[in-house]
């Protein structure tokens, strides 16, 4: 990717962000037509803007991990009810072999 | 109390943000498992989902007040999503229950390698969608020119690191 040229890069904030008026985004719009250089830095602007939005996402998931560590204490009954069918039958299936074990 | 809650949002602070995933979070699990039989990990996921819905929302502009409060707002959010799951789980319940998608993206941290005060240009701008005077406002610039300039070379130092770290990928 190369670096941006700031003759182009208000004109694209202007334009991708609905700062223009009608009469500006019809010439910008024609300009994106015939200058293949305004068109390229403005994909590679909105590539960059897709990097910089996903970033944002990935760091609030992560701050929200890091939050859930404490708030999942507070769960901690319901975890165990969800699991207590398991623990059920894992008790159910020792109390079986204990008892083979013990009548043999 | 909404109103000034989603404006500190909207002004790039996640504190408030993450006080408010908090505050309903162990409520929404508790809620969603009760309502809607689906599992703890699922309503874990769903609840992050919304609240991401819920920050793209105020700083897209779409949600500037919540008619009701925001508690409401993520638990309606929500609804369809959880009603969604629990059909799902409904019609294959032989087979292990899946959870929803939520894809943490890539982290490249490219923000994180700026300096406080370029992340914090590009934040306002691009995630919060600020406008320019209050960028200048809320930054501290003088004019409007300078916060200009200075989204300029922001924008040129991330690119910069894109470049390198492509240009590393290659080799």
């Amino acid at each position: 990717m190369k670096n941006f040229n700031q003759k182009y890069f208000d004109e694209i904030n202007a334009y991708h962000f609905n700062d223009m008026d009608a009469e500006e985004r019809t010439l910008f719009e024609a300009m994106l037509i015939i200058n293949p250089d305004l068109s390229d830095e403005y994909e590679r602007f909105k590539s960059v803007l897709t990097i910089i939005k996903e970033e944002q996402r990935a760091e609030l998931l992560q701050a929200f991990k890091q939050e859930d560590k404490i708030l999942d204490k507070d769960l901690l009954h319901l975890t165990l009810k969800s699991k207590l069918p398991i623990y059920l039958i894992v008790v159910a299936i020792i109390i079986v072999f204990l008892l083979v074990f013990l009548l043999r | 109390m909404e109103k000034i809650l989603i404006s500190a949002i909207k002004s790039g602070n996640n504190d408030v943000l993450l006080k408010i995933y908090k505050q309903y979070r162990n409520d929404f699990i508790r809620w969603a498992i009760s309502n809607y039989k689906v599992s703890i990990e699922q309503a874990k996921l769903v609840y992050k989902e919304v609240m991401i819905v819920f920050y793209e929302n105020i700083n897209s502009g779409e949600l500037t007040a919540c008619n009701r409060d925001i508690r409401t707002y993520l638990f309606q959010k929500a609804r369809v999503k959880l009603i969604r799951i629990s059909k799902k789980e409904k019609s294959k319940a032989s087979q292990q229950p899946t959870a929803p998608e939520c894809s943490t993206p890539h982290l490249n941290l490219y923000l994180n390698q700026l300096t406080a005060t370029s992340k914090m240009v590009i934040q306002l701008f691009y995630i919060n969608g600020l406008p320019m005077k209050e960028v200048a406002e809320n930054m501290g610039y003088k004019d409007v020119v300078a916060v200009k300039k200075k989204r300029f070379e922001c924008f040129q130092q991330l690119m910069e690191l894109i470049n390198m770290k492509q240009q590393h990928e290659e080799f």
